[in-house]
Order: structure tokens, then C-alpha cells, then sequence
């Protein structure tokens, strides 16, 4: 098969980006007067204070990874780790500024809200410049809010009961840097039984070129109460790094459910080196659908305790890495309660020299009796320039446990083109629908819209030879 | 005498999170040598040649003999890694220093060129209680031959020490090896079984591994399937009972055309029994056509033992086809309904069943009386309930 026709993704759509006249931003590097400076711009508590420079701290004991992609192209001292636009953030879409409006309209946000979305937050650099959510849902209790405010208000307690807890500092260097210069995100609470039908997003846009977003995310789901939140992430491409060092925190209560879809598009210069935990009760659901498409680096590995008896877990994820990208991505389960259950499911792409690596650990304490664990990883490679790794480790420490792994790389079969070609189709069409079919396990588990937006990422175009 | 304590053996090919601590293995005690062993056959068959040779005339030979490999440096093309070797071994650079800081003789055994033999060639090493010793031998195969060969090492069931077996395996165009490599050693002694093989074109190897005695056992091995239709077929059956230990690392390395390779891997954890594996199938550029395949299948039997299973595949080369699997448990309860409909119990069914995962290597070493006393050793080690 001479010809090799499937196109990189077409970022055009993100690839825009506005000036910074006006925007306050801090000097670049890493440093306690730079975290002091940081947390008396987003008036924090006193203890949160203390904690960004008890963070800083663990930043500096900790040394970088020495597994998975190399991130010598990331110097902290170029980076400057809080930018604001001069906005505060505003419920009404209208009262955003024009270059930020423009940004996310061109991004296709508030339509989606207007359609299909209990509530939207939208975060430029590393402030939220938009929040609303719908009367409705807000009438059910739901509280959705950026973390700043939430930490002054009635839940202020909650936050700090559960802020960074299930994701510490000292879990990883990147962690213990969000502790130290995180900013914006969101603060979810689903009251008990309470079931959101629609749901609720945040996007986050990475405008300011050389630097980072450190945006944190706390949802908590109380018993049996049910969520799905999808973020949605991307940047233009600038020719130095950018930086995003995020951070979830997800707490599924006894027999509730959360959802959380992600499609992630960062530009090319982007260190996306981001962290995911969700801790989840008796009888708890977690599901994860994570689409990793952009950045130049990515570390992301979305994990779930499962800490109660009963509690479930579903993975499922698609990567594709195309040229200048090293993608190290998966997933880790960790099971503790008795008979609790986790699924993962993956697919990696790689193309124009891109480099995939699927990680993940699936851990089985003495005490998860019942536990059953499955992983289910394919790789599809499609030329000899470029690289896919898989690399999946099992850790069992009990005999009361089913754990089973299957992992598959190849191409696409000259087989399957030719059938195709066969009912009439051009070569780069069969290709095409055979790379799509290949990520539709992701896909699938989106609403629609996003799985427009997932199937225009992998825009497989036709036109090389 | 030089003091090697703990040093780090079975790198795995790309590294992950040191939480897991399934990286490498670490030894837990010193490697120190206090006897030097003395290989003598018997009789040889017609083809085949003996030689002994010092540590640096063994290495001497390899540089010579050996087909180039890649010596590499990084770790999946990202890190790099501090256990180069020039002829790669599973259990890796380390090792091979101690051996070479000791002197340790290395014995040469060649199978002639189209020399074609009939009965299986039987290396026999007896370790005796407190022997902490090194064997270190190369076998070449030369073009067109084939040939069947047992490594057995053991020693009595309450032994102490440690014991080395350090193997090259040099297979020319055309030669086929059945090579199988069986551990019964004593039950507080060290075992350190090291492989290390280069295949050229139309080579094949059929590898068996049964590790089953010693208290720590490394086991590592590396196949460079380096010229063209070069195959590899691997099994390897373990236990760990008591307070057994075993860390294997495998790594099949497909570098030529339409190479394959598949590995099997069978084991039985009880009582407080440790395992970590790490496999690895390496798809080079250049290796179109190539298909690789693992699979591990460990059954769990107590609720103390711990399992680490990492199963690699690394793949630059667009043309091939990877799979590998693992099944991780207790025994499933379908088939324990389906034993007790039968009449049989759970004891025996879990007997039957420990023999029947064991018996998928045992079954295929070409020697009638080794096959006898392993499954006597195998039965003796699971009935004996003052493990457990």
C-alpha cells in the first residue's frame, strides 16, 4: 500500500489567538515571593496561603519523573504562572470582553450552552472570565462556581476539608506546583439525590503566550446524587512552551454517579503534565471518557480510588499523537473495598512521527475481596516513522480477585481497505473510516455535539499522497 | 572477594511509576562466591565441542562470534539506561559486572555445522548446602544444526547458597535449539538464572523454563531475533510457595523480517509467595512482517501473595502484530461447581488444577526422568502444608 492518506488533525479552528494589552501578568519563574504575590492578587485565606508555600516547598524537594516523555523542553523559569485578563468574572455572556467573547464563540461555547448544557464555566488564562448555570438546576441545589468565591462562602469548610486532599502535594512535582500557583476552575456540589439531567462544562482557553494555567477542579457528588461534567480544553500554537499543570478532584458519594468527558486539544508548544482523582464510596459510579488529541508533552493518567464496597469505575479513552507530540497517557485504579469492579478501554493512534504511550496500573489491595479488573488497550499505527508504546502494569495482593489484561498493536489491515475500496470508496475514505472506527469507543460516549467536535478533531483529510 | 550487596537486576525495558516498584529486582542479599565450579562431560556426541575458557577469553569469543546487536544506550527510545550491555542478557549489566569482577570460567559448547543430534544434551549442576557459585557458559549452534538442551540445576531440598547460571546462546543461520532450563534448588538458596540469545536468519528457538526451587529467584532472559524469519517460542511454568520470591524479566527483541516471537508464562502463587514479572515484546524498525505474542496466566491460592505482572509492548515499526494478555486469580468458581459436580472437592480440584498449569512445561522437556522428578518435586511442595 504506497499511498498514506491520513492527514494530521486540522487545529485551524484553535489556532487564533488575541494580544494581552491590558492583562495583568506575573513575572516568569517560580519563586515564594511570586506564590506570596499570587495569593494576595486572588485574596486568599490565610491557610490557603500557607499552603501554596508549603506546596513550593515540596516542589522543590521533588525531582521530575524519571519514566514516560522527557520534559527538558520546560523551563519554569520562562514561565509565567498566573495571567488575568482585566475582567472580573460575569454571569451575562454579553458583559465579556470582545477578543475573550469572540474566543469562545468562535470555540462553538455558548451555543452549546444555549443547547445542551445545564451550566458553563469558561476560564481564559487563569481566571474564569464566565459563569452561569441554569435556574433550574441551581433551584435543585446544585451549587457550580468558581473555587476563589467558593472559599470565602458557605462552603468555604467543605473546600478546605476537601481541597487537594485525594490529590496532595507531595503525590508528584507537578502536583505540588498546581498547590503552590493554582488558579480558577470550578467548585461542583450535587446535593444528596439530587439527579442533573443535562450537563455541566467548563472550558478552559490558554491565551497568554510562555505560560501556564493551573486551573483546579473540585466536584463533589453527595449520596446517590448524579452528574456528568465535561471539560473541554485548547490554546494557539506559540513557539515556546506553555504550561498546564491542572488538577481534579472528584468525590463520588455512596451510590452516586459522575460522569466526566473531557476533550483535550491543547497547541503543540503545550506541557500538558495534568493530574485526575476521583475517590469513590460504596456503591459509587465512575465513569471517565477522555479524548487526548493536542499538546506537545502530555503526562495524564486520570485515577480512581476505589475506596468503597461495591464501588464501579469505567475508563474509556482515545489518543491520537501526530508529529512533534509524545502523548504518555492512560489510566490507574486502585481497588480497596470489597467486590469492587474497573474497566478500562483505550485506543492510541499514532502518525508523522508521533509518539504514543499507553500507562496504566490497576492495583488490588489485600483488602479489595471480589475485586474484578479488566484492561483492554489496541494500538493502531500508522506508519514506521512514528512510535507506540503500552505499557500496563497489574498489582494483586489478594487470591479473591479477577484481574484479565488484552492489549493489541497493528495497522489498518490492507484487508479491510480493499473491502472497502471494493464498495466503491477512495483509498483515503476507507483509511479514514477505519481510524474513526477504531476511536468510536470514545465517541460513542459522548453527546453528540462533543462527538462532532472529537470526530472533526480526528479530521482525517485525504489530500497527500 | 567483593561485597555486591543488593544490586539491581532485570531492568525492564521502559520504566514506570517507582510506586510500583516493579522496575527491576532487587537482590536482598550479598552475591559473594565461595566455590569454583568445574564443568566435566562425560561423553560428548560426534559434532559437539567442549572448551574452557577465562572470563576474558569468553568475552574475547563474543566479541568475535556473536552478530552485532545494537548496544544500547536509552530506555524505549526516552531515558537512558545504565545497563548497556554488548550482548544483552535478561538479568543485564550488573550481573555481568560481579561475574566479571570475579573471574567466573566461562565453558564453550559448540554444535557443529549441520550436526543434527538425536538425544538431548544434559548439563547437569549439583549445588551442595553453603556453595555460592557462578556457572557461566556460551553455546553456539552453528548453521543448519539442531539440537536439544537441558540445563539442570539443583540442589538438596533444605540447601543454603546461591547459585549463578549465566548463558549466551549464539544461533547462526538455520540452527534450531530446544534449550530448557530447570531450577530445583533448595529452599533458602539465591538463584540467579541469566539468558541472553542472538538468532540469525531462520533461526529458531524453543525456550522452557521451569522455576521452581530457591527461596529469591531472578530469572531473566533476552532473544535478539536479529536475521530474517528468525522464531521464538518461549514457556516458562513457576511457583512460589512458603515464602518463595521470583522476578522474571523477558525481553524478545524483533529486529529482522518477518521475525516472531511468543512466550507463555504459567505460574502458581501460595502462602506468602512473591512474583514480579516484566515481559517485554520489542518491535524494531525494519521488523516488517513481524508478530509477536504474550500471555501470562497466574493462578492466586492464598490471600496473603502478592502479584506484580507489567507486560510490555514497544513498537516503531508499522507493520507488525502485537498482542499480549494476562488472566490474574483464584480459581474460577464455574470450575470449581463443574469439579465438585464431578464428586471432586476443592482441595483436589486446586491440586488438579496447580499440576495442570505446571504440566504445561514440565510435559515438553525432553527427558523422561526429569520430568518424573519435577512433578514429584512440584507435589511435594504444595502438599507440604507447614508453608502455609
Amino acid at each position: 500500500m504506497a499511498n498514506r492518506k491520513v492527514a494530521d488533525i486540522d487545529r485551524s479552528i484553535y489556532d487564533f489567538r488575541y494580544g494581552e494589552e491590558d492583562f495583568y501578568r506575573i513575572q516568569s519563574g517560580l519563586s515564594p515571593e511570586i506564590v506570596e504575590k499570587i495569593s494576595r492578587e486572588k485574596h486568599d485565606p490565610e491557610w490557603m496561603r500557607e499552603f501554596r508555600l508549603q506546596s513550593l516547598e515540596i516542589y522543590n524537594r521533588l525531582g521530575v519523573p524519571n519514566w514516560g516523555a522527557p520534559i527538558d523542553g520546560l523551563n519554569m523559569e520562562d514561565i509565567a504562572t498566573y495571567v488575568r485578563a482585566n475582567t472580573d468574572m460575569k454571569t451575562s455572556w454579553e458583559e465579556v470582553p470582545d477578543d475573550i467573547k469572540n474566543t469562545f464563540e468562535r470555540l462553538g461555547i455558548p451555543q452549546a450552552e444555549r443547547e445542551s448544557l445545564a451550566g458553563v464555566g469558561a476560564q481564559y488564562d487563569s481566571e474564569l472570565v464566565y459563569h452561569n448555570v441554569k435556574d433550574e438546576v441551581a433551584a435543585q441545589g446544585v451549587i457550580y462556581t468558581d473555587l476563589e468565591s467558593a472559599l470565602w462562602g458557605e462552603y468555604g469548610q467543605m473546600i478546605r476539608d476537601y481541597f487537594m486532599k485525594v490529590v496532595p502535594p507531595t503525590d508528584h512535582k507537578f502536583a505540588a506546583l498546581h498547590g503552590a500557583v493554582w488558579s480558577g476552575g470550578s467548585f461542583v456540589y450535587v446535593p444528596k439525590g439530587v439527579k442533573v439531567d443535562i450537563p455541566l462544562q467548563s472550558y478552559f482557553r490558554l491565551n497568554a503566550k510562555g505560560a501556564g494555567q493551573f486551573e483546579h477542579t473540585l466536584i463533589i457528588v453527595d449520596e446517590g446524587a448524579d452528574l456528568h461534567f465535561i471539560e473541554g480544553c485548547s490554546a494557539p500554537k506559540y513557539n515556546v512552551a506553555n504550561l498546564h499543570a491542572g488538577c481534579v478532584e472528584l468525590y463520588v458519594k455512596k451510590n452516586a454517579r459522575l460522569r466526566y468527558s473531557t476533550i483535550e486539544n491543547w497547541s503543540k508548544n503545550m506541557y500538558n503534565l495534568n493530574t485526575k482523582r476521583a475517590l469513590v464510596e460504596e456503591g459509587g459510579i465512575m465513569e471517565w471518557v477522555s479524548g487526548s488529541f493536542g499538546s506537545h508533552v502530555s503526562y495524564l493518567y486520570p485515577t480512581t480510588i476505589l475506596k468503597g464496597d461495591g464501588a464501579h469505575c469505567e475508563f474509556t479513552g482515545v489518543t491520537f499523537a501526530g508529529q512533534d507530540q509524545n502523548l504518555d497517557t492512560g489510566a490507574k485504579m486502585i481497588h480497596i473495598g470489597r467486590d469492587t469492579s474497573s474497566f478500562i478501554n483505550t485506543k492510541s493512534i499514532c502518525k508523522s512521527g508521533g509518539v504514543s504511550t499507553y500507562r496504566s496500573s490497576v492495583e488490588i489491595r489485600r483488602s479489595a475481596e471480589g475485586a474484578r479488573a479488566a484492561v483492554s488497550c489496541g494500538s493502531l499505527m500508522l506508519d514506521s516513522i512514528s512510535r507506540s508504546d503500552t505499557i500496563p502494569a497489574m498489582l494483586v495482593e489478594t487470591d479473591k480477585a479477577d484481574v484479565g489484561h488484552e492489549a493489541t498493536i497493528g495497522r489498518i489491515s490492507d484487508e479491510a481497505v480493499f473491502y472497502l475500496m471494493s464498495r466503491g470508496m477512495e483509498e483515503e475514505e476507507a483509511r479514514a473510516m477505519i481510524v474513526s472506527g477504531f476511536a468510536s469507543d470514545v465517541s460513542k460516549e459522548l453527546p453528540l455535539e462533543y462527538a462532532v467536535e472529537m470526530n472533526n478533531l480526528i479530521k482525517l483529510e485525504m489530500e497527500m499522497g | 572477594m567483593s561485597d555486591h550487596t543488593g544490586i539491581r537486576v532485570g531492568h525492564v525495558s521502559a520504566l514506570t511509576w517507582n510506586k510500583l516498584k516493579i522496575n527491576y529486582g532487587q537482590l536482598r542479599r550479598d552475591l559473594v562466591f565461595n566455590t569454583d565450579l568445574s564443568v566435566s562431560f562425560r561423553s560428548l556426541p560426534a559434532g559437539v565441542a567442549h572448551k574452557k575458557m577465562t572470563w576474558d577469553q569468553g568475552q574475547a569469543w563474543i566479541a568475535g562470534n556473536a552478530p552485532a546487536q545494537e548496544r544500547e544506550y536509552t530506555v524505549a527510545g526516552k531515558f537512558p539506561i545504565y545497563h548497556e550491555q554488548a550482548f544483552a542478557t535478561g538479568l543485564g549489566r550488573e550481573l555481568e559486572d560481579v561475574l566479571a569482577g570475579e573471574g567466573v570460567r566461562t565453558d564453550l559448547l559448540t554444535i557443529g555445522e549441520g550436526v543434527k543430534l538425536t538425544a538431548p544434551l544434559i548439563w547437569q549442576i549439583r549445588f551442595h548446602d553453603g556453595n555460592q557459585a557462578a556457572s557461566s557458559q556460551i553455546l553456539h549452534v552453528k548453521e543448519n544444526a539442531e539440537a536439544e538442551v537441558i540445563l539442570d540445576y539443583g540442589s538438596d531440598k533444605d540447601a543454603e547458597g546461591i547459585a549463578v547460571l549465566f548463558t549466551r546462546v549464539v544461533l547462526e543461520k538455520g540452527a534450531r535449539l530446544k534449550l530448557a532450563a530447570v531450577q530445583t534448588l533448595g529452599r533458602s538458596y539465591i538463584h540467579l538464572g541469566d539468558m541472553g540469545l542472538s538468532l540469525a536468519e531462520g533461526a529458531g528457538a524453543e525456550i522452557l523454563a521451569a522455576d521452581f526451587g530457591a527461596e529469591d529467584s531472578y530469572t531473566g532472559i533476552q532473544v535478539e531475533q536479529i536475521g530474517a524469519g528468525a522464531s521464538l517460542n518461549g514457556r516458562m511454568a513457576y511457583m512460589a510457595v512458603g515464602n518463595q520470591t521470583r522476578d522474571i524479566n523477558y525481553n524478545s527483541v524483533l529486529r529482522g523480517k518477518g521475525t516472531s516471537g511468543s512466550f507463555t508464562f504459567d505460574g502458581v502463587l501460595r502462602d506468602q509467595g512473591r512474583k514480579a514479572f516484566r515481559g517485554t515484546i520489542d518491535f524494531r524498525r525494519g521488523a516488517r512482517g513481524a508478530f509477536g505474542s504474550e500471555l501470562e496466566n497466574v493462578l492466586l491460592l492464598s490471600p496473603e501473595v502478592t502479584n506484580r505482572t507489567l507486560p510490555i509492548i514497544l513498537c516503531e515499526e508499522e507493520d507488525v502484530e502485537g498482542s499480549h494478555g494476562a488472566s490474574i486469580g483464584r480459581l474460577s468458581e464455574d470450575m470449581l461447581f463443574y469439579m465438585a459436580s464431578r464428586g471432586i472437592d476443592e482441595k483436589t480440584a486446586e491440586r488438579i488444577m496447580v499440576r495442570a498449569r505446571l504440566d504445561t512445561v514440565i510435559r515438553e522437556i525432553p527427558d523422561e526422568k526429569i520430568r518424573k522428578r519435577l512433578r514429584a518435586f512440584t507435589e511435594e511442595a504444595f502438599s507440604d502444608e507447614s508453608l502455609s
